[in-house]
């Protein structure tokens, strides 16, 4: 037990604009379309947010130089709207906006004199930038932390928020993350379909007064094994300790064949093959690194919302990465319905 | 903090990598006595920029700390931070299987060097070398660390709030530790020098030409710099068990955000900062016996910061100096090596000097402690670190005994 209650979420992906296209989209179970895509570091098919220009989206102020990443971030935020100004921020990336730091590098490398580049680009290419940006747009003070923690950033970010829920340092956190799509992200994950979004849920300690909570953050746990992440997860699972037949759904974050194989594989071992409901957003709209996780747990508050088997039982998201990380998250379902997040 | 029953937290064991000394010993050497790091910058190419100093660590054989995996795997900000954990950890004393860990590294660029390299291969059509994307990910800083030294049971994270990483790791490690969630933590910062920075702040016209000379009326920006710093924190009562060496306590910390401007730091915030860490650390501003300032050098810094020193100090604040005029701004790295500072200065005796000081600006109205160490009983030390984006983060470190 955490103490910890999500009592809201909303995202920008693949399937539209909003909390209800995504759980529409996710419970539908139909792939997103990807769409050909092409700028100047690659061209690749790929699933986008749909209609998301950053101008149209935010106007024109602040907005000249704003990378996407920041952008999503900000829009995200604003469908929850800013409940109090000391609510936190904590953020999931991989490596921020990497197409921000390579136009950034080519401009001092090919214009005239190496210092030419735009100024006003330099803050949104730091990771920093959308955890930055979603505070200084809605006016958030409180923590504001960014954790790069790739494909294994839902645990991350979790483990994270949650602590300092615990410790009191925030009243109340937006924790979720957020991957843009890029030609420069191509280029750093060859091999796979890759998508964007930006999810994030409104975390607050389950203190009388406090909103109504969808769901109860039992656990959310990281580990690491060199080279094996599938033992990574295994011991993540059975060092939260679910009981198998408590858990009514299973969502596996991640996209790629190879991955899914090791994270179905070590889920399995640990809680069986009798789980009624196993959710797979990475099949639906593809690899969205660091947001993979969020999202998963997105897709299983969107299927409980709809299934009366959910109320009062667990939710288990899992997350693994190449690089042997890995975790979960575990969530109890509480089955109240009616979300503040709703637009 | 609502939890009434956290436990004491003391810093067991450093590690650093840095431009003027790696190694406890070497880098409180070069503290004591004032080094310089600025040389001409070698990592990049800097054709065509008018100046081109910054503090770079020379001589670093990653080799010698990489062992456990290809060095060629791995980021220059992720070899720093092998380097200066399995020092921490030697420093320390730690087993071999120290329990639930944590390691939370900070970091402003993370492999964002490796990722310019890949830029620059596009620009020129040339091939990319396949161990260049593996380096990008900011999170092989901690993932790295943890393989290296044998983990499994670890909370990893790299936190990327730019240029106050690393107090924001080493809050998050006093938490964990406070709170019982894990037994020991390795928490810092990295990162190794980039273009894409150097060229930022030069563009801002935030570059000192020859030295970074923080507080300084002809104070002209920083200068760019790179390294990594480590402290290892566990229970307080663990390391008395075990006989630990203790360097200090960390009484406790704050964070905030100003949400204000990207770039500028705000007064008012940053003061409110300063006093969330004091009320969690149960201190009160006269208890202060030193604070080390983000002291970064630029007009706009140095000024706000110290404004902020006094609206929370009042008239006569405690010594506040900078590390920065040595070691330079070492971005994810700064306040990681900034709070080692504290701890030696604690332990040792002595406050660390803000070299290339000649006269005081007016509008900082501090005792700098200018060029030389001064020896000096310190008992409360405040660690200060702001950074783009409005992320500030407050650590205080108390003597212990």
């Amino acid at each position: 037990m955490t103490g910890v209650v999500i009592s809201a979420w909303s995202a920008l992906s693949p399937f539209g604009h909003g909390r209800t296209a995504f759980a529409d989209g996710v419970r539908r179970g139909v792939p997103v379309d990807p769409v050909s895509t092409k700028d100047d570091w690659a061209a690749a098919d790929a699933y986008v947010v749909p209609d998301f220009d950053i101008v149209a989206q935010l106007g024109r102020k602040g907005t000249g130089s704003m990378d996407r990443t920041s952008a999503l971030a900000v829009a995200t935020v604003r469908e929850l709207g800013a409940p109090n100004p000391t609510t936190g921020v904590v953020l999931g990336t991989t490596s921020g906006s990497a197409r921000t730091q390579f136009e950034f590098t080519r401009d001092s490398l090919t214009r005239r004199r190496p210092y030419f580049v735009n100024p006003a680009q330099m803050p949104f290419a730091l990771m920093n930038s959308a955890a930055a940006q979603a505070a200084m747009w809605h006016g958030l003070t409180g923590p504001n932390s960014t954790i790069a923690a790739g494909r294994n950033s839902g645990p991350a970010v979790l483990r994270y928020a949650t602590r300092l829920l615990r410790t009191g340092r925030a009243s109340g956190v937006f924790a979720g993350a957020v991957e843009e799509h890029s030609g420069a992200r191509e280029l750093l994950e060859r091999g796979q379909t890759l998508g964007e979004g930006c999810v994030l849920l409104f975390l607050q300690t389950a203190e009388v007064g406090n909103r109504a909570a969808l769901a109860e953050v039992v656990a959310s746990d990281t580990r690491f094994s060199d080279g094996a992440p599938g033992r990574a997860l295994t011991e993540s699972l059975r060092q939260v300790g679910v009981a198998a037949d408590e858990v009514w759904g299973l969502a596996l974050s991640t996209a790629t064949p190879e991955l899914s194989e090791v994270e179905e594989e070590a889920a399995g071992e640990v809680l069986g093959q009798r789980i009624g409901t196993v959710v797979r957003p990475g099949r639906l709209m593809g690899d969205t690194g660091a947001a993979s996780g969020v999202f998963a747990l997105a897709a299983l508050l969107a299927h409980a919302e709809v299934d009366e088997r959910a109320r009062g039982r667990l939710a288990v998201a899992t997350s693994v990465d190449r690089d042997g990380t890995a975790g979960c998250v575990v969530l109890r379902l509480t089955g109240s319905q009616k979300a503040w997040g709703e637009r | 903090m609502s939890i009434t029953t956290r436990q004491r937290v003391a810093v067991t064991g450093l590690g650093v990598v840095s431009s003027i000394g790696t190694g406890v010993a070497d880098y409180t050497a070069g503290l004591r006595t004032g080094r310089d790091g600025a040389r001409p910058i070698s990592v990049f190419d800097t054709e065509g920029f008018a100046h081109r100093v910054g503090c770079e660590v020379v001589g670093f054989e990653p080799e010698r700390w990489v062992t456990a995996q290809p060095v060629e795997n791995l980021g220059r900000a992720a070899q720093f931070s092998v380097a200066a954990a399995r020092m921490a950890a030697d420093d320390a004393g730690l087993d071999a299987d120290p329990g639930r860990a944590m390691v939370c590294l900070g970091t402003t660029d993370g492999g964002g060097d490796a990722g310019e390299r890949i830029a620059e291969h596009v620009v020129r059509d040339s091939d990319i070398p396949a161990e260049l994307p593996r380096r990008v990910p900011a999170g092989s800083l901690g993932v790295a660390v943890a393989r290296e030294l044998g983990l499994s049971d670890v909370d990893i994270s790299t936190v990327a709030t730019a240029c106050a990483a690393g107090n924001y790791a080493i809050g998050n490690g006093f938490d964990a530790i406070a709170s019982g969630d894990v037994d020991v933590a390795l928490c810092g910062g990295a990162d190794a020098m980039c273009r894409m920075t150097f060229t930022g702040f030069y563009r801002l016209g935030a570059v000192d030409p020859e030295r970074c000379r923080p507080f300084d009326v002809n104070r002209a920006g920083i200068l760019t710099g790179e390294g990594a710093g480590v402290l290892v924190l566990e229970p307080l009562d663990h390391a008395l068990a075990r006989g630990a060496r203790i360097y200090a306590e960390v009484l406790g910390y704050g964070l905030n955000c100003d949400a204000g401007h990207p770039v500028a730091p705000d007064r008012d915030s940053v003061a409110a900062c300063m006093r969330l860490a004091l009320d969690d650390a149960g201190v009160t501003p006269d208890r202060v016996d030193l604070i080390s300032a983000h002291g970064t050098g630029t007009k706009a810094n140095d000024t706000t910061e110290c404004g902020a020193i006094h609206d929370v100090f009042g008239d006569r604040p405690p010594r506040t100096v900078s590390v920065k005029s040595m070691l330079g701004h070492t971005m994810g790295a700064a306040s990681a090596l900034s709070a080692i500072a504290c701890a030696l200065a604690i332990t040792e005796g002595f406050v660390p000097p803000t070299i290339n000081h000649v006269e005081t600006d007016p509008a900082c109205a501090i005792d700098c402690v200018p060029n030389e160490s001064v020896p000096a009983e310190l008992s409360v030390v405040q660690n200060n670190a702001l950074a783009f984006g409005g992320n500030n983060s407050v650590v205080l470190f108390g003597r212990y005994g």
